[in-house]
């Protein structure tokens, strides 16, 4: 029903992160139309990547352009506002998925990130956040200023993974910087050190087309489920890590965990990011598989 | 200290000659390390199964054998990954584990390494481990070989054991990129030949080694430089061998 390619961008940094996203790919992923992966190259830091991309027949793409930005976070922020360049033609919705994510459960491109005819966009309000993560309000700022806005948005776009855009919309936004700043998106690029790009796609998309999505504030309606984990910078980065690699390994707990959950709960809301769901999933991990969890 | 090996009978008939040889060699192996003052002990496939990763295992590893050989594994290639499973369901809190062809000539029960430590290098014949540590591994042969089976598919094998798991993934003159694996196993190869590996060379002085590796092909090399050997069995030929060596040693 709908036409969703995935986009990812990795480096050797991400090399682990990023053949677990692969391989929760194959196992769970179904009905996406391609799923382009982009290689930060720059200097060395991309070495093992190409080696075992060559291995493994990885398919990978190159922005040759992008090498001229000297910041690698926003050399590859760069790389996924092109990303409308490098998915399969027959793409309408480009879903885009970092690589320290997994896919942890079978499901169908077309049903997963729509409601209503529309994709869903979550957000949270900065006021919300902002106790939790004081950076969020110079984000904000940052952002609105970028997009050259009256006033500080208010609302945060970036947490809830993964994020879904239509295709246009990245030729328009590279449109919007040549009209307003004079420069090719490129050159905005090389002479910047911070952006954050999907607080820019999701706040211009709130300003330029309200009407695209179904917006979900998350602290008043509950987040949607999606069966991809995001392993964030956080202090639980590590349980994640290690969670996320069981979910890949061990789908069949996964399930286990999620029917007896939802079958004893009131609260049916399956998400990995709340350390007592953690708590249950390990349960059943150790119930299941005894001897690897002792120690591991 | 103990040391542990594992043995599947996998002839139909437990009277077969080939059981009856491995029965007195599985006693050599145990005579050669008890008398250096271990306590060796012998595990099997019952042993194997109490292993919660059996299944998670036995599935995978018939699955990915087909992918990157194109066969179906035979069941002695099952037993090579089996015996890990064997090892981590131990109660113990370090420990070795060899094949029952790894001949204690003198190697004394000093405690192992904190790392999973294989001590010939890619020959997984003798290590030394933590159930914890062996059921990582257990899990590390599906996890890494999945990771790396477009490119084992591709280097014609006849047959993908545990030796080819350690060989083509964590040795970095076959995978550049083995430092990412060895990180996540925290594990350390070794070789110090001749003190550990090594085959059996008649002319060399036994005091020269610490524990031999007494494999079929160390003894086919023998029987192919030995025309006195030529026409003996194998088998009885490796019996005969490792009991002439525990002699000299007493």
């Amino acid at each position: 029903m709908y036409n969703i390619s995935t986009f990812t961008v990795t480096h050797d940094r991400d090399l682990y992160a990023f053949i677990k996203l692969s391989e929760s790919f194959r196992k769970f992923c179904k009905n996406y139309k391609s799923h382009v992966v982009a290689l930060d190259t720059h200097l060395q830091d991309c070495e093992n990547s190409l080696r075992y991309f060559k291995e493994e027949g990885v398919e990978y793409i190159l922005d040759k352009e992008a090498e001229k930005i000297p910041h690698g976070h926003i050399r590859q922020q760069y790389i996924k506002f092109n990303s409308d360049k490098y998915v399969s033609d027959d793409t309408d919705w480009i879903c885009h998925v970092d690589s320290n994510c997994v896919f942890f459960e079978s499901h169908d491109a077309s049903t997963t990130y729509f409601f209503e005819g529309k994709p869903v966009m979550e957000y949270e309000e900065i006021s919300t956040l902002k106790d939790q993560n004081p950076s969020v309000v110079d984000w904000a700022k940052l952002t609105s200023n970028i997009l050259k806005l009256p006033d500080t948005i208010y609302l945060d776009f970036s947490r809830r993974k993964p994020l879904i855009y239509p295709k246009w919309l990245f030729v328009e936004i590279r449109d919007w910087f040549l009209k307003n700043y004079g420069i090719s998106f490129l050159d905005y690029c090389r002479t910047t050190d911070q952006i954050s790009e999907y607080n820019i796609l999701g706040t211009y998309c709130w300003y330029y087309h309200r009407y695209l999505y179904h917006w979900v504030d998350i602290n008043k309606e509950g987040v949607r489920y999606i069966p991809l984990l995001q392993k964030s910078n956080s202090i639980q980065c590590a349980e994640l890590e290690n969670i996320s690699e069981m979910l890949v390994a061990f789908p069949e707990v996964h399930l286990k965990a999620k029917s007896i959950f939802q079958a004893r709960s009131q609260n049916k809301h399956i998400d990995y990011r709340d350390g007592s769901y953690n708590s249950f999933y390990n349960q059943v991990l150790f119930f299941l598989y005894p001897e690897f969890c002792k120690n591991n | 200290m103990k040391i542990y090996t594992y043995y599947q009978n996998l002839d139909e008939s437990s009277s077969s000659k080939k059981h009856e040889q491995e029965i007195q060699l599985i006693e050599l192996w145990k005579n050669s390390w008890s008398r250096q003052g271990f306590t060796p002990i012998v595990l099997n496939l019952n042993d194997a199964k109490k292993n919660s990763l059996f299944n998670f295992l036995d599935e995978n590893i018939r699955n990915l054998h087909f992918e990157i050989t194109g066969d179906h594994i035979q069941e002695y290639g099952m037993s090579c990954w089996y015996r890990w499973l064997a090892y981590g369901v131990q109660a113990d809190e370090k420990f070795y584990v060899s094949d029952y062809d790894a001949i204690n000539v003198n190697f004394k029960p000093i405690e192992p390494i904190d790392e999973l430590h294989f001590m010939d290098s890619d020959c997984p014949f003798f290590a030394s481990g933590t159930p914890t540590q062996f059921n990582l591994l257990a899990y590390s042969f599906i996890n890494f070989t999945n990771i790396r089976k477009t490119f084992l598919s591709k280097q014609e094998m006849d047959w993908y054991h545990d030796q080819e798991f350690f060989t083509f993934n964590l040795v970095n003159e076959s995978n550049p990129n083995s430092k990412i694996f060895n990180d996540k196993l925290n594990c350390k190869f070794t070789r110090v030949r001749p003190d550990i590996g090594d085959y059996y060379d008649p002319k060399m002085d036994l005091s020269d080694y610490k524990v031999l590796h007494v494999a079929s092909s160390n003894i086919n090399q023998i029987k192919s430089s030995n025309s006195d050997f030529e026409k003996e069995d194998s088998g009885e030929l490796r019996i005969k061998i490792i009991q002439s060596i525990l002699n000299k040693l007493s």
